[in-house]
């Protein structure tokens, strides 16, 4: 069974890897700034929906 | 969408909400975006190396159970609105909530949309983030009204159930939010050059 500490590690990690792993690819794509755009777009949609949350 | 919905018609009231969040996004976008064509590009970039460590320090102290309050006028769009009527209601409080900075915006990872916003550089994609932004807000209204007739016909829930269930997922939301910082924090400070 995962304790909430190691789950909570294994998701900064998890989540570290995923963001460096982007940024990488940002980085080496010969069109950058198309790539970041589709991060942020995603990114909006995900807040707007985690939002839904609010009271 | 809860607190207006008696005795006026749905579709209309969802609509309306849907556009104005649409537009509210778009606002602010737009600001953003025009503040941000004014800056250099050696500046921007200095601000997405900055806004992207700050954004995996906070995500990494919300992951570790330590919440960082946050910055966000802490209300709720104004009840009077409510005696505007059904339609003029929808439009404000979907222009206030599309916009998102006048009310509670609940987690620091609203703040990579407009911050988004100002390292495009440029007006009308600052526009297209954020008013994506404001679209699903508006979209969601949709969510709920069908998923309220889905489960009122299958499962004999009511709208309020669902609306407990969907707030008591506030714990999960706040860590999903804090993951999600630290991942657009770290591909912006690497994308930037750190």
């Amino acid at each position: 069974m995962v304790s909430t500490t190691q789950f909570r590690c294994g998701l900064l990690v998890a989540s570290l890897a995923v963001g460096a792993a982007i940024g990488v690819a940002v980085l080496q794509s010969e069109v950058a700034a198309e790539s970041i755009l589709w991060l942020f777009l995603l990114s909006s949609a995900y807040v707007a929906i985690l939002q839904q949350t609010l009271p | 969408m809860h607190r207006n919905q008696a005795g006026s018609d749905w579709v209309s009231k969802a609509v309306i909400f849907s556009v104005a969040t649409t537009g509210g996004g778009v606002a602010l976008g737009v600001l953003f975006g025009a503040i941000g064509s004014l800056l250099p590009l050696h500046a921007r970039i200095a601000i997405a190396s900055v806004a992207g460590v700050v954004a995996v320090a906070i995500g990494a102290l919300e992951v570790a159970n330590k919440a960082v309050p946050v910055i966000q006028c802490n209300r709720e769009t104004p009840q009077q609105w409510v005696h505007l009527g059904p339609l003029r209601w929808a439009a404000r409080n979907g222009l206030a909530l599309g916009c998102g900075a006048t009310t509670r915006v609940g987690f620091w990872s609203w703040y990579s949309i407009p911050i988004a916003a100002l390292l495009v550089g440029q007006i009308d994609i600052a526009a297209v983030i954020c008013g994506v932004y404001g679209l699903v807000r508006g979209l969601c209204a949709w969510g709920f009204i069908l998923a309220d007739a889905v489960l009122s016909s299958r499962l004999r829930l009511t709208f309020d159930d669902l609306a407990v269930w969907v707030l008591t997922r506030r714990p999960t939301a706040k860590l999903l939010g804090a993951a999600h910082l630290i991942v657009v924090g770290s591909a912006v400070a690497i994308a930037a050059g750190l």
